[in-house]
């Protein structure tokens, strides 16, 4: 790099002493009003948000379908027994009564011995509740354990129908 | 941006700008022209940049390209980069030297606005917008022989022409 060059690009900055024709802004601002920018221009909207667009009533009515089969569960015996424990007792008792009935073809005698050590009680589960537990407390564990247990009775009579 | 911030932009940026394709150029309407379009091209596009370092940059380059693409659609030279290279001796030039004391800049300036085309082009973007041969050879399609031999003869013609004042 000889001394010529080596000035020059020490110097660069001062060659840039020019300035554009007077109203060179108001020319440029002319052009700005009529060029689209980001936040201006129409975006196009993404799939995902088109797809929100569209599927939002289907969606809705999923949700508010999933919800009122929660909240009713039409499949759940205890349903119409509310909180109150004995009246889930007695719906479960009803329940085992009416596995009972469902009677296999051949000799029911195992099929019944299986279902009583499931389903009868000693000490009934409701009496064992601690007094201090709410009336909406009590009832849910009642109902999920007597659930549970007939779920499994249910299970061990349709292999025996099977 | 909004309208008061890409005022400010252009404030800051404009004269830089101008003066880049001016030098290549050599025509201020288009000058302002491409400089102005190079700031709308940043404004309405919605990239995203790191340091105000890169923006500097990224506009430069961009009205470098667009200076020289104008500069190739004008046809006003009959010949470009590679043909003053093919006209020209194929010997490189010895190199001048500069007699007298170091000339300031705006002899410089007047005496690289009497090079040819082509050498000023190089000699600008080399010397003043400080571009290497690799990214002028892809800005103007050529090649980078081409382009430092155009350097080497545009700095001597430049010296030969300041060693006159």
């Amino acid at each position: 790099m000889n001394e010529l060059e080596k000035y020059l690009r020490e110097h660069a900055a001062e060659f840039d002493t020019a300035a554009p024709a007077e109203g060179h802004e108001e020319r440029f601002l002319a052009r700005l009003a009529a060029t689209p920018l980001p936040r201006q221009a129409a975006r196009k909207p993404s799939r995902f948000a088109a797809f929100l667009r569209t599927a939002w009533i289907p969606a809705f009515a999923c949700a508010a379908l999933a919800l009122a089969l929660v909240l009713i569960r039409p499949g759940d015996p205890f349903r119409k027994a509310g909180n109150d424990p004995e009246a889930i007792y007695l719906v479960y008792m009803d329940e085992v009564s009416r596995l009972y009935e469902k009677s296999p073809v051949d000799d029911s005698f195992d099929r019944d011995e299986a279902i009583r050590s499931i389903t009868e009680e000693q000490d009934p589960y409701f009496a064992q509740l601690p007094e201090e537990y709410n009336p909406r407390k009590r009832a849910r564990m009642l109902r999920s354990y007597y659930a549970g247990l007939l779920a499994l009775a249910q299970e061990v009579n349709d292999s025996y129908i099977n | 941006m909004t309208r008061q911030e890409i005022t400010e932009f252009y404030r800051k940026h404009n004269g830089r700008l101008y003066n880049i394709s001016l030098r290549i150029l050599k025509d201020s309407d288009e000058a302002e022209e491409v400089m102005q379009d190079t700031i709308l091209k940043f404004v309405s596009s919605d990239g995203k940049f790191g340091s105000e370092a890169q923006v500097s940059a990224w506009l430069a380059r961009t009205c470098i390209r667009a200076s020289i693409d104008r500069l190739r659609s004008r046809k006003r030279e009959e010949a470009f980069l590679e043909d003053y290279a093919r006209q020209e001796d194929t010997e490189e030039p010895a190199e001048e030297q500069l007699q007298g004391p170091l000339p300031d800049v705006m002899q410089i300036r007047a005496a690289m606005e009497r090079l040819p085309e082509p050498y000023r082009l190089v000699l600008n973007l080399v010397l003043i917008e400080g571009l290497d041969y690799g990214e002028i050879a892809a800005m103007t399609g050529r090649k980078e022989t081409t382009l430092r031999s155009l350097f080497a003869r545009g700095k001597n013609k430049l010296t030969v022409i300041l060693n006159q004042i």
